[in-house]
């Protein structure tokens, strides 16, 4: 006993160094979780549809990058981001507003339009965004599109180009999809924001728990109606479901099913496993035919919003189906065409 | 100078860390001790923050059980990969004479519901003219449009395939404005648009 007596000192030693490892290990852990997203510009949620957008090039239009701009495009683009920064906009609103100019005016500060618009967003004096000479003004012609957008309920989880469209209601609603790649090549060519899309780097699999918490939530909806349009909480169409599905587990998904189709990589339906989504199409060879989206839930079982006057409810995937889509999509992984 | 005395906690404490002092040999070997511990306790680290992430690569997807999930955030980031590769889906094309009728029909139909937006019409009534020949998905987006923005009065011609294939269609029709272009899809309720932009 005597021996160990000398053992006393090193208790002090044992308790701070302890605290310090507890403290070390706390922090550790709490910096990956906050970073599990990736440096997305929503902390912890992944665009899955902005992702198959930048890492396809897919649906992107032909030769769109930060550098096939001109020096009046990137001019207009660095006073976008400049004021909107400084406004304390976070990077994605840059990002919407990048999409929205590039569709409205192709990036030039233009004293012309349809009818009144003018100016880099196509703003309509006559539609109460402001006096000509205003709206002409790319300081405020982008303060006061960003203080619109901001005012849209959850814009920041809508796809960039539902949010684009809330606040131009536009006559063509879904064009700015077309540049969701160039704008965010644009922040972070210009701004230096890392992974705007926030999945991550690339990935072949969900997010531990993802899967599980989308499936569930979708179980806890068994029972409540299909009404076409809608996404919940007490009715939902099918897109609707997956969409309210995987926003709770982390992962935004665009509105309709063949745009959610699109939104991650790809996998034969044989392979599916629990969490990736099934499609229906008119024509399977045919992504634009589809027209109906489920959710894999493991054992050859689904979880869907079927049709109108039915209702949400667990089946068995008709894996023999003559409309079953070959691939089915895990949302929000890394594109994977061949 | 205090008197320091050879007895007591502090003094013991004092012995020890004045031991590696006592000769350049002792303090080389103290330098050499501590560095050890330090790349000990990196490489420990390190080796459990990769086995966390493999099992995270192993178990995620494929577990269903009925335990609540946090909600909210994904987890971090597993190990950089891709699904192998999957040819894209690719409908075979079909020449543009093939082009149905009843598709080139409802697309000029819906174009000329589109150019319908007289003064003071509301977007309801607006959609209400474009709703027979929509999919119901697509309605849900055209709802966001206000019909005063639409350019457009009056189609000017003929629709005209530059897609075709078996299920659906590419359609331009042109209008007093712009040219529309205008994707027609073969649905349970027969041909629907489901999708538009403006030739550019």
């Amino acid at each position: 006993m005597r021996l160990l007596r000398p053992l006393r000192l090193l208790v002090p030693l044992v308790a701070v160094g302890g605290a310090l490892v507890i403290f070390l290990v706390f922090g550790f852990l709490a910096y990956q979780g906050g970073t599990g997203g990736g440096a997305g510009l929503v902390p912890g949620y992944c665009d899955a549809g902005l992702r198959s957008i930048t890492q396809s090039g897919s649906r992107a239009a032909v030769g769109d990058s930060a550098a096939t701009l001109n020096e009046e495009q990137r001019q207009n683009a660095a006073t976008i981001i400049g004021v909107a920064r400084q406004k304390g906009a976070p990077p994605r609103a840059w990002l919407v507003a990048l999409a929205t100019a590039k569709q409205e005016s192709d990036l030039r500060n233009i004293p012309y339009g349809d009818r009144d618009s003018l100016g880099l967003f196509q703003q309509r004096p006559s539609q109460g965004w402001g006096s000509p000479a205003q709206v002409l003004d790319p300081v405020y012609s982008t303060t006061i599109f960003i203080d619109r957008l901001l005012q849209v309920p959850n814009w920041d989880r809508l796809p960039v180009t539902v949010a684009a469209q809330t606040v131009q209601r536009s006559a063509f609603p879904d064009a700015y999809a077309k540049w969701e790649g160039l704008a965010a090549d644009l922040v972070s060519q210009l701004a230096g924001v890392t992974d705007p899309a926030g999945c991550g780097p690339n990935t072949a699999t969900l997010p531990e728990g993802a899967a599980r918490g989308a499936i569930q939530f979708a179980l806890g909806e068994v029972g409540k109606p299909y009404v076409w349009g809608a996404t919940g909480p007490n009715t939902y169409d099918c897109s609707g479901l997956i969409l309210r599905a995987f926003q709770v587990a982390g992962i935004d998904l665009p509105r309709v099913s063949w745009q959610q189709f699109a939104a991650g990589g790809h996998v034969p339906v044989k392979q599916a496993q629990p969490g990736d989504l099934l499609f229906y199409a008119t024509d399977p060879s045919d992504p634009a035919t589809i027209h109906h989206v489920m959710l894999y839930m493991g054992d050859g079982q689904m979880v869907e919003a079927p049709y109108s006057g039915e209702s949400v409810r667990v089946r068995s995937v008709p894996w023999g189906y003559s409309e079953l889509v070959p691939l089915a999509t895990r949302p929000g992984t890394t594109p994977n065409r061949a | 100078m205090p008197i320091r005395t050879p007895r007591g906690r502090s003094a013991a404490y004092r012995a020890l860390w004045q031991w590696p002092l006592r000769s350049p040999a002792r303090l080389g070997l103290t330098v050499v001790l501590l560095l050890a511990v330090v790349v000990g306790a990196v490489a420990g680290i390190g080796a459990v923050t990769v086995r966390s992430a493999g099992t995270a690569v192993a178990s995620s997807g494929v577990t269903l059980t009925p335990q609540p999930t946090p909600a909210g955030r994904p987890a971090a980031p597993v190990t950089p990969t891709v699904l192998p590769p999957v040819p894209a889906l690719t409908p075979s094309s079909l020449p543009l004479s093939a082009a149905p009728n009843p598709a080139l029909s409802v697309a000029a139909r819906w174009a000329a519901a589109w150019v319908n937006h007289p003064q003071g019409v509301s977007a309801q009534q607006w959609v209400d003219g474009l709703r027979p020949f929509t999919t119901d998905e697509y309605l849900g987006v055209l709802v966001g449009v206000d019909p005063a923005n639409i350019p457009a009065t009056r189609v000017t011609g003929e629709p005209r395939a530059t897609k075709v294939a078996s299920r659906s269609v590419q359609v331009t029709v042109p209008t007093n404005a712009l040219t529309l272009d205008v994707l027609v899809v073969l649905t349970d309720e027969g041909w629907r648009v489901a999708g538009y932009d403006r030739v550019s």
